[in-house]
């Protein structure tokens, strides 16, 4: 019997990644909406977690490994046109390697573009957000009261398109799954998918642990800056 | 001295002219007078009304902004007090400074304000009690009962404002 052909698409940074954004998104959307002074406090902690992990993402895009970079996976419009015909056709497996994506498919980079865009400016309009009553964004002092209020309507208003594209996410994770037969799930856990038949060699993507570590490190001293240094 | 010179002794006179119910007619009158224009003065000057109110309720936001860098940067601990009082006086003006006709100008202030006259007492009456209870809390120095109480008061904060206060 053949083995089944694993390798190794997500390296850990990107899957850390991911589920550490799972869990400080979802704990920003709990408390933000419920409000309370302790839950707000949690927010705003959460919150600056959510902006170090995206100022890692973002440079981890460039020189992080092969499926997690940024031009690996945002491809021209043509591309996600194609993908969507090949999805209806049942032979899509047989498509020669270069064609089958491995990381996120064409139409799906797309939404990790939106994903990265709408977790960004929740982040950043928060650091200038105040709820009026006790909780102020590290940076609102540098603003007008007005430029706040703005703001903080932008965060309430791209917190509801946040929710809109999670919603979508999970959509299309289930459809991946339960319709496609695809396991997109199982891959960002361990790292590793299970290939089609046709794949002779792939190679694994390297993890680059170091090169994490750093990146991460500064994109903590970033937001060390911002909430701390810079407050006030 | 003694009258005509004493205005007390004027006053006795003045009112001792007529029956006992014609006295208490005439002070009725003079009291609805009096509170009618001053009603009348207060509705006269939207305005200035709906300023002042802007003036009470900044320096809410300024003893909340106060009692925020006490409680999370634990100074000034000993003004905790002071604060939590002077937010417990001000909330008692919560609901006599939205006088009908006051809706003008750049106010945040929701027409439901006005509109929900029943709810916007509840509201605001929600606010005096909470920031009495939180005067009293600091007053006790109890850590975990100021705790509490401050959750009440923006509690009592955020429900007027997500009810009665445009949004941002």
């Amino acid at each position: 019997m053949v083995k089944p052909k694993m390798t190794v698409i997500w390296d850990l940074a990107t899957r850390l990644f991911h589920w550490s954004l799972v869990i400080l998104v979802s704990t920003c959307l709990y408390t933000g909406l419920s409000g309370g002074l302790d839950e707000m406090d949690l927010h705003m902690v959460s919150g600056y977690g959510v902006l170090a992990l995206l100022i890692f993402r973002l440079m981890w895009g460039f020189i992080g490994s092969k499926h997690a970079r940024f031009l690996s996976f945002i491809v021209s419009p043509h591309r996600v046109w194609q993908y969507l015909r090949s999805l209806g056709n049942p032979s899509r497996h047989k498509q020669p390697e270069a064609e089958y994506p491995l990381g996120h498919n064409p139409l799906g980079g797309y939404a990790i573009v939106a994903m990265i865009f709408l977790l960004l400016s929740q982040a950043v309009t928060g650091l200038f957000a105040s709820d009026d009553i006790f909780i102020e964004g590290p940076l609102i002092h540098l603003v007008s009261y007005e430029q706040s209020r703005t703001l903080t309507g932008l965060h309430h208003l791209s917190s509801k398109l946040l929710m809109g594209l999670i919603a979508l996410h999970l959509l299309a994770v289930a459809v991946h799954e339960i319709l496609l037969k695809d396991r997109i799930v199982w891959p960002m856990i361990t790292g590793r998918k299970q290939l089609p038949e046709k794949f002779a060699t792939v190679t694994d993507t390297q993890h680059k642990p170091l090169m994490a570590i750093v990146l991460f490190t500064t994109a903590s001293l970033s937001v060390y800056v911002i909430v701390d240094v810079l407050w006030w | 001295m003694t009258y005509p010179f004493s205005p007390e002794w004027k006053l006795i006179h003045f009112f001792g002219a007529m029956s006992r119910v014609t006295t208490m007619k005439v002070i009725r009158l003079m009291t609805s007078l009096l509170l009618g224009s001053a009603v009348l003065i207060a509705s006269a000057n939207p305005e200035g009304e709906a300023r002042y109110r802007q003036g009470v309720m900044t320096s809410v936001g300024g003893h909340m902004t106060a009692i925020s860098m006490i409680m999370r940067q634990g100074i000034h601990r000993d003004s905790l007090k002071f604060h939590a009082d002077a937010l417990a006086a001000l909330a008692k003006k919560s609901q006599s400074i939205y006088p009908e006709g006051s809706n003008v100008g750049r106010s945040e202030a929701l027409p439901a304000i006005w509109e929900k006259p029943d709810a916007f007492r509840k509201a605001t009456q929600r606010f005096i009690d909470a920031s009495e209870a939180f005067a009293e809390a600091a007053d006790s120095g109890d850590q975990g009962a100021v705790g509490q109480a401050l959750r009440g008061l923006g509690g009592s904060c955020k429900g007027c404002h997500d009810d009665f206060r445009a949004k941002s």
